[in-house]
């Protein structure tokens, strides 16, 4: 875990496949929703077969909330 | 992903026949090609093994299936060198290591390996010429010698990066997990497409998953797809905002876990029933029980059991008895018919029931539509509609100034206020149509109806479904023909007498029954996933308006929509691309395929299925992928190999085996022609034999003017080689052992021509 964290704060480059972000930016038009699924597939990159459901879910939480905070307008 | 990738050196130290330390440089592709020169058995395989040994733990090159051929040696060979195991006293520790130097962009990896052991007593077993032989034990990866023992189980595996700016290597341990670091450089998942050994390009075309975990991998495509559905999960929320949410929320639940095949805990769910595999002695493996990963499941089985039928139908033709030969070839004949109809029948079949579903309802409610039509042309013949002619008339009028009547139009503006009646009265009926626009639509939607349904009513009929259903009798009415025919052709085999075929007969029959089957699980599989898809996208829309009931579940309604939007994306960018890749694949495989291969006009074209299935088709028509000299089948997998790379512009390493050891003259002579200008930009590593690569080309009877320049000359030509030769030694201490040493092409003599020799 603590591996990972620091992996992603100092920003160990993660290739994904410039098809697949050039394909995201035609389709994404949202800039933060852009940066979050390329910040997911970074993750995913590096789970393998076996990671546990748990951890993706709470790493997934992490990200949208950074990407996309809830402000209650009312 | 675009950062060119190339091995710069590896060393090798007491590794299986290499006694002592080993380095090759490898030349970078601007440099040029390096060359491995060595005899069949003395360690061109190892030296692949050693790569994949010090990358990921492996060695699957040259094990091979034939006790009798020289790779049974390889496969009683420890991983620790014999000289150096055997004059090592007891009691010491031993270490072997490979060590990898590669650069990716601006930054140098240095991969390193190392297996400890200590050495006990060691055993050996006395052979029939009275020689003693080493025993080997089989220690989870690794193959040692009988009494030693591993004190690192794992190998030591330490990743150390160089970056542009930094003085010396750095551990990269502190960064992540060196596995972690190694799959991004060089994904074990890709290995087979970088690390070519004759073994697995001559069973190439015969595995369909190939392709796909080819195409999927180094487009990336398959990180897409998991993390589709790991954020497909996510569209599920937490429970505890409320009765009614947390009810919602289990429904959705447990249809999800139903699609993706997962129990409570969110472990994959398995039957006990035992999947089909062709080979009764490997292990069983059991179907997922429900959804998408079942569907998956089965469709692969049709495959594998759609290839065992070829094979059987190939063994058929082997079957010595000229009466089973002629009806064989009726057989296969006739089965290729059946194939094309079947083909056929289902899609004017799909067409047919689209057309039933969706054209159905303009039947049902003609009544209701000619009723529409009435009123909307009652509405046009009073001026109600269309709203847009309503409107123009208001403006001409006021642009005007008179109305028809005679009546003044003019406006009349004191303080800020129209005074002339008529002019407001214009105004205010101009006003009243703002927002009726739409009602427009129902005239032409009027005009639709009436020119295409209701005055076309029987040629409606006719095109829609009366044709279609005459088409799909027809086809269906030649398919039974035809496998009635098949059927009759399958007595008569098994009438012959001939036990053999019999019992292919036999496997044959029950093989198609159980593709049958499996057609039958999917279709149905597929529309209880409809249902309980319908059902769940009810539920969510539920959800949604129960969660912005209160302030946390507005939280939460909000990520949902979050998690719905980005899973809609990611889909769409998946299905798209999966797509894009496919197709781009296929035609660069087809384009290289032609250049490299003389003769290719037999070919009429290459295509890689949705499915991932693959036809090479001759000019009559026929799928020849499976019936491919060996030859015609590695020239096509170099293709295809050059050809994954394009579309995603990743240019990693090339290393492969005895590439040309069963290709004819011609071949031979185009390869040695063209793979300079092949995949430029990246590197390229063959491991030859002399015979292969040094010796003049064989003369070909269809090409008599064909030159006898060997290959390795015609690549000279063009590009610089870089060569090295591996050599056993025959006698003195180190005898059975390999040297790698750099060497060079040189012309020997008229009569043994040229060869790779040591420098």
């Amino acid at each position: 875990m603590l591996i990972n964290w620091v992996y992603l704060i100092f920003n160990v480059a993660t290739d994904i496949s410039q098809r697949i972000l050039e394909k995201l930016k035609k389709i994404v038009t949202d800039d933060s929703e852009y940066n979050m699924i390329v910040d997911l597939l970074q993750h995913e990159k590096r789970y393998d077969q076996k990671e546990s459901h748990q951890k993706i879910k709470r790493e997934f939480q992490l990200l949208i909330n950074q990407h996309f905070p809830f402000e209650d307008l009312k | 992903m675009s950062h060119p990738i190339r091995i710069i050196s590896i060393e090798l130290e007491n590794y299986r026949q290499y006694f002592g330390k080993h380095k090759i440089d490898f030349s970078s592709r601007a440099e040029g090609f390096t060359i491995i020169a060595g005899k069949n058995g003395e360690g061109k395989s190892n030296l692949l093994n050693a790569i994949s040994w010090c990358l990921y733990h492996q060695e699957p090159h040259g094990m091979g299936d034939d006790s009798r051929s020289h790779h049974s040696e390889n496969r009683s060979l420890s991983v620790i060198n014999n000289r150096y195991i055997t004059e090592l006293p007891e009691e010491k520790t031993a270490t072997t290591s490979v060590k990898i130097w590669i650069q990716k962009g601006d930054d140098v990896y240095s991969i390193s390996r190392v297996l400890t052991v200590i050495k006990h007593k060691l055993e050996f077993k006395e052979l029939s010429d009275g020689k003693k032989s080493l025993l080997i034990t089989n220690f989870t990866t690794d193959k040692i010698p009988k009494g030693c023992e591993i004190i690192n189980q794992f190998g030591d595996f330490v990743v150390k990066k160089k970056g542009p700016g930094d003085p010396d290597f750095h551990d990269t341990i502190k960064d992540a997990d060196p596995h972690t670091i190694l799959e991004e450089i060089l994904p074990i998942g890709l290995s087979k497409y970088f690390l070519l050994d004759g073994e697995f390009l001559e069973g190439f075309w015969k595995d369909p998953t190939i392709i796909q975990k080819g195409i999927e991998q180094i487009s990336q495509l398959h990180l897409l797809s998991s993390l589709k559905d790991h954020v497909d999960k996510m569209r599920i929320p937490s429970k505890g905002i409320g009765k009614h949410t947390d009810t919602l929320t289990t429904k959705i639940q447990i249809l999800s876990w139903y699609e993706q095949s997962l129990d409570e805990d969110g472990n994959e769910k398995f039957t006990q029933e035992p999947r089909w595999k062709s080979d009764p002695n490997d292990p069983d493996v059991y179907y997922h029980a429900t959804g998408k990963p079942r569907i998956i499941d089965l469709t692969e089985d049709k495959k594998k059991m759609e290839d065992r039928i070829k094979e059987i139908s190939s063994q058929f033709a082997k079957v010595n008895v000229p009466t089973v030969k002629l009806l064989k070839q009726t057989y296969d004949e006739i089965n290729q018919e059946f194939e094309n109809e079947e083909k056929n029948l289902r899609s004017i079949r799909n067409a047919y029931r689209y057309n039933l579903i969706s054209r159905s309802p303009y039947v049902f409610l003609k009544d209701a539509i000619e009723s529409s039509v009435g009123i909307i042309e009652e509405r046009m013949s009073l001026g109600d509609l269309p709203v847009r002619q309503r409107r123009q008339f208001a403006d001409d009028l006021l642009q005007r100034g008179n109305c028809i009547c005679g009546e003044d139009l003019h406006s009349q503006i004191i303080g800020n206020k129209e005074t002339n009646k008529r002019v407001t009265n214009i105004n205010n009926f101009r006003n009243n149509l703002t927002g009726k626009d739409d009602l427009d639509s129902a005239v032409d939607l009027r005009y639709d109806f009436k020119h295409d349904f209701i005055d076309k009513y029987d040629t409606f009929l006719k095109l829609n479904f009366g044709d279609p259903r005459i088409k799909f009798t027809n086809s269906e009415t030649r398919y039974l023909e035809l496998k009635n025919k098949l059927a009759g052709i399958t007595i008569q085999l098994q009438n012959s007498g001939d036990n053999e075929t019999e019992t292919l007969i036999q496997e044959q029959e029950y093989l198609l029954q159980q593709m049958c089957d499996i057609d039958s699980k999917i279709s149905e599989i597929k529309l209880n996933l409809a249902m309980k898809n319908k059902e769940m996208t009810d539920y969510r829309i539920q959800l949604d308006k129960e969660l912005k009931k209160n302030a946390l579940a507005k939280k939460l309604s909000h990520e949902l929509t979050k998690w719905e939007e980005v899973f809609e994306h990611i889909s769409q960018v998946y299905d798209e691309l999966k797509n894009e890749i496919r197709i781009d694949v296929q035609n660069n495989t087809w384009k290289n395929f032609q250049e490299l291969l003389v003769n290719s006009t037999e070919f009429e074209t290459f295509k890689i299925e949705s499915d991932y299935s693959v036809y090479l088709l001759d000019n009559n028509n026929v799928n020849k992928i499976r019936n491919l000299s060996a030859g015609q089948s590695l020239i096509l997998t170099l293709a295809f190999v050059a050809a994954l790379r394009e579309p995603t512009g990743y240019k990693f390493p090339l290393v492969v085996d005895s590439p040309l050891g069963k290709i004819d003259s011609a071949n031979r002579y185009n390869i040695g022609t063209y793979l300079p200008d092949f995949l430029p930009d990246e590197q390229l590593t063959l491991l030859v034999t002399d015979t292969e690569y040094a010796a003049d080309l064989p003369p070909d009877p269809d090409y008599p003017k064909l030159p006898k320049t060997p290959v390795g000359k015609l690549l000279e030509q063009k590009i610089a080689l870089k060569h090295f030769k591996i050599q056993k030694e025959k006698s003195g201490l180190n005898k059975g052992n390999s040297t790698i040493k750099p060497a060079k092409l040189v012309f020997n003599n008229e009569k043994l021509g040229w060869m790779v020799d040591f420098v």
